[in-house]
């Protein structure tokens, strides 16, 4: 809107300027012919005044003839003296034309002729007396004064005219020297009007382009803020023109499509964004046609995949808009996405974490629900147990209930820990505690004829809830005796490894079962993730990396060295530095004693130390 | 089991008296202690102050007052009374928590425990108090 307006600004200027350039010609031009004419009117009096003059010359040329021709009688006197005669009549009717344009003069030309011509007749008559032979009445003639008289009037006329002459000439001089000045002061008007809209012309026009340099200036400036905004986005943009023709791809775009922008550039946006269902694999509305179809900001459709160049996909979210110019005009569709894979996954967590806490607090519930009933049962079993004289059926029944029993309380113990109450740490006899896990599960690892290598090194001291720590163990001996086949190995080993460095415990639990298959590595420490489906709640790696990095200690799976089929789990326990760990504990619980090393031997699964 | 020198008087508070009298009677018969069961701790802690307990089992979660209240309670009168805590509820960890803060820290078994556990544990106690750990 300013650019055209600006141009009229600037052709109205160039029109004034050309306007006075052109008046100033019209101007000059009749400046010019006032002053041509100014200048041949002087010019027509200086020509009367010299006609004048050589009237006056020939008519004394005459008379000096006649007059050498009288004195000398010699006839060659005649020849100019006739010469001179032949001159004076064309003279006066020169003199007569020039003066046509003035009736004062005009009234003098009579007088001028009857005394020129009474001049030159006096003239012929003494030359005719001189000739006729009467010399004496010729030069009679000329001393009667006559001569003189005639020529005395002769020089009177013409300085009368001389005279009107002279007067007119110093008029029209004024005239001259008037349209002269008058010229010259509207060439330098015109001069001076066209000098100062130059000026102000080439000012403006300047100044309109050192404004176009800077907003140029400013443009690129925003060019590059632009560009290095869309550059350094994190989300994919993809820019088209409104034939849906990609123009720019930002270098998210370049790596979630991998196009490069200078592939990209001039092909349909169908070829660079190829997008289908998730589920369905059809091929999902562009939303750059849709935006070019409806003309306002639209989004994607939710399950949205793209496919990328080398055929795989990902998961895309975002929208599109259109581009507008300043009428509002589309030029354009400006497409926005991103990558929602770790978004995916993010949500999936949260999702198992909410089914996790939901778990949870009905396990825990459940759970004390069943205690109380259980504490008594287990009492009155005990008590029917211990009752003197009962028959060994009975007693062998009981005690088969009492296992079960047991079997149960360690269910409700396992399932409490979620929500877990605080344990206290304690130094840990590790291969007692291994010892009493696999105790635990000597009825299976019999039925099962499963033999278990155990290779104890020297341990260093470990800090931890023994409850917890026996539960991490199970949890891996237990998923062990389920992977071996008859007839299989369980392998436990605790040390001090060097490459686990001195201050770790070093615990590997390997079995020789099938192993954990490949796509199920990345899982296995997810919560709710098992293989198990029937009897696996899938909490049970889970439960153990949660206790195991509580202790600032790792756990995970290991391939198995020289080719043996299996898994093999490997935690590291950081040690304790020195036994003021433990003095600190006590300390901070003086009416608990630290439990004597190795005395968990009995079924140490129904016990919560704290 | 070892014998102790002296018959132990030992309370056993629960709010559901299943609990409570089958754990006095295995205490009783298997332990060889003097057991007294109470379903109301407010109770036990009147009989406090007539008999002279050696050790206080109490359930922790209960409608009257809660087992460490009673604990803190009963060793006003009685000092020299052992505790030993039990529960099935994870909530116990906070109330045992609050309690340790204030000065008051005892032992806590879960629920269920085996009677065989709780008897060990006991003789652990008694045992520590007749010969005092060095540890302690």
């Amino acid at each position: 809107m300013r650019i055209p307006y600006k141009r009229i600004g600037v052709i109205a200027g160039f029109s004034i300027l050309l306007a006075i350039l052109i008046v100033n010609a019209i101007v000059t031009r009749r400046q010019l012919g006032l002053q041509v004419g100014a200048g041949s009117w002087l010019a027509h009096t200086r020509q009367v005044l010299f006609e004048l003059n050589q009237l006056e010359l020939l008519l004394v040329d005459a008379e000096a003839e006649k007059r050498g021709y009288l004195y000398t009688g010699d006839s060659k006197y005649l020849a100019p003296y006739q010469d001179a005669i032949s001159k004076i009549e064309p003279k006066i009717d020169a003199i007569t034309k020039l003066t046509m344009d003035n009736p004062d003069q005009q009234a003098m030309i009579p007088e001028l002729q009857k005394r020129v011509h009474a001049k030159v007749a006096e003239m012929a008559q003494v030359i005719a007396l001189y000739q006729s032979g009467k010399p004496e009445a010729a030069r009679e003639l000329v001393l009667t004064a006559t001569d003189l008289l005639l020529m005395d009037h002769v020089h009177l006329v013409i300085a009368q005219m001389e005279n009107q002459e002279t007067r007119l000439e110093s008029l029209r001089v004024t005239a001259y020297d008037r349209a002269v000045s008058q010229t010259i002061t509207s060439i330098y008007l015109a001069s001076l009007l066209a000098f100062v809209g130059l000026v102000l012309l080439a000012y403006y026009i300047l100044r309109e382009i050192d404004l176009r340099e800077r907003y140029a200036q400013e443009l690129r400036v925003r060019e590059e803020w632009f560009r290095v905004t869309l550059t350094s986005i994190g989300d994919a943009v993809i820019a088209t023109d409104k034939e849906g023709i990609v123009s720019f791809l930002n270098p998210a775009a370049e790596s979630l499509t991998e196009i490069r922008l200078a592939q990209a550039k001039g092909r349909n946006i169908f070829e660079v964004f190829p997008i289908f269902n998730e589920f369905t694999h059809k091929p999902a509305e562009n939303p750059v046609q849709k935006v070019l179809d409806v003309g306002r900001a639209v989004s994607l459709a939710n399950h949205t995949v793209l496919q990328r160049k080398d055929g795989t996909e990902i998961p895309i979210e975002d929208s599109a808009a259109p581009i507008r110019g300043d009428q509002g005009e589309l030029l354009g569709v400006v497409l926005v996405f991103r990558d929602v894979t770790n978004d995916r996954k993010a949500q999936e967590i949260m999702r198992k974490t909410e089914r996790l806490a939901a778990a949870a607090r009905l396990a825990a519930t459940m759970a004390h629900e069943i205690n109380n009933p259980l504490q008594s049962v287990s009492s009155l079993v005990y008590l029917a147990m211990s009752t003197r004289d009962a028959p060994s059926a009975v007693v062998q029944h009981l005690a088969l209930a009492d296992q079960e029993l047991k079997r149960v309380a360690h269910i409700t113990q396992q399932t409490l820990g979620f929500s877990r109450n605080s344990q206290i740490a304690e130094i840990l006899d590790m291969p007692a505690l291994v010892e009493s896990v696999i105790a635990l599960y000597s009825n299976k690892l019999q039925s099962k004829d499963i033999r278990v290598e155990r290779h104890f090194g020297e341990c260093p001291p470990v800090l931890a809830s023994s409850g917890e720590i026996k539960q991490v163990i199970s949890n891996l001996i237990a998923n062990a005796a389920d992977a071996v086949d008859n007839k299989g190995t369980i392998t436990v080993t605790l040390r001090c490894t060097e490459d686990s460095g001195p201050d770790n415990l070093h615990i590997l639990i390997e079995d020789d079962g099938p192993g954990i298959l490949p796509q199920h590595r990345q899982q296995i420490f997810e919560p709710f993730f098992t293989t198990k489906q029937e009897v696996g709640t899938g909490l049970g790696l889970w439960l153990s990396k949660q206790i195991v990095e509580r202790y600032g200690g790792s756990i995970q799976l290991i391939p198995r060295s020289r080719g043996v089929t299996g898994a093999a789990f490997s935690i590291l326990l950081p040690a304790s530095s020195n036994h003021s760990d433990v003095a600190a504990s006590a300390g901070e619980h003086p009416t608990f004693q630290p439990r004597p090393n190795g005395r968990i031997d009995n079924d140490g699964f129904t016990e919560k130390e704290k | 089991m070892s014998q102790s020198p002296k018959l132990l008087r030992v309370f056993v508070v629960d709010d559901e008296d299943v609990i409570a009298s089958t754990l006095a009677a295995i205490l009783r018969f298997q332990g060889g202690f003097h057991a007294t069961s109470f379903t109301d701790p407010v109770k036990a802690l009147q009989a406090a102050h007539t008999e002279v307990p050696d050790l206080l089992i109490t359930d922790v979660v209960m409608p009257q007052m809660s087992g460490i209240d009673l604990a803190i309670r009963l060793r006003e009168v009685r000092p020299d009374c052992k505790v030993l805590l039990f529960s099935g509820q994870a909530a116990t960890a906070d109330l045992l928590e609050a309690a340790r803060t204030s000065g008051h820290t005892f032992e806590l078994l879960a629920k269920p425990v085996h009677p065989a556990d709780l008897l060990a544990s006991i003789r652990n106690l008694t045992e520590d108090a007749q010969t005092p750990s060095p540890q302690k």
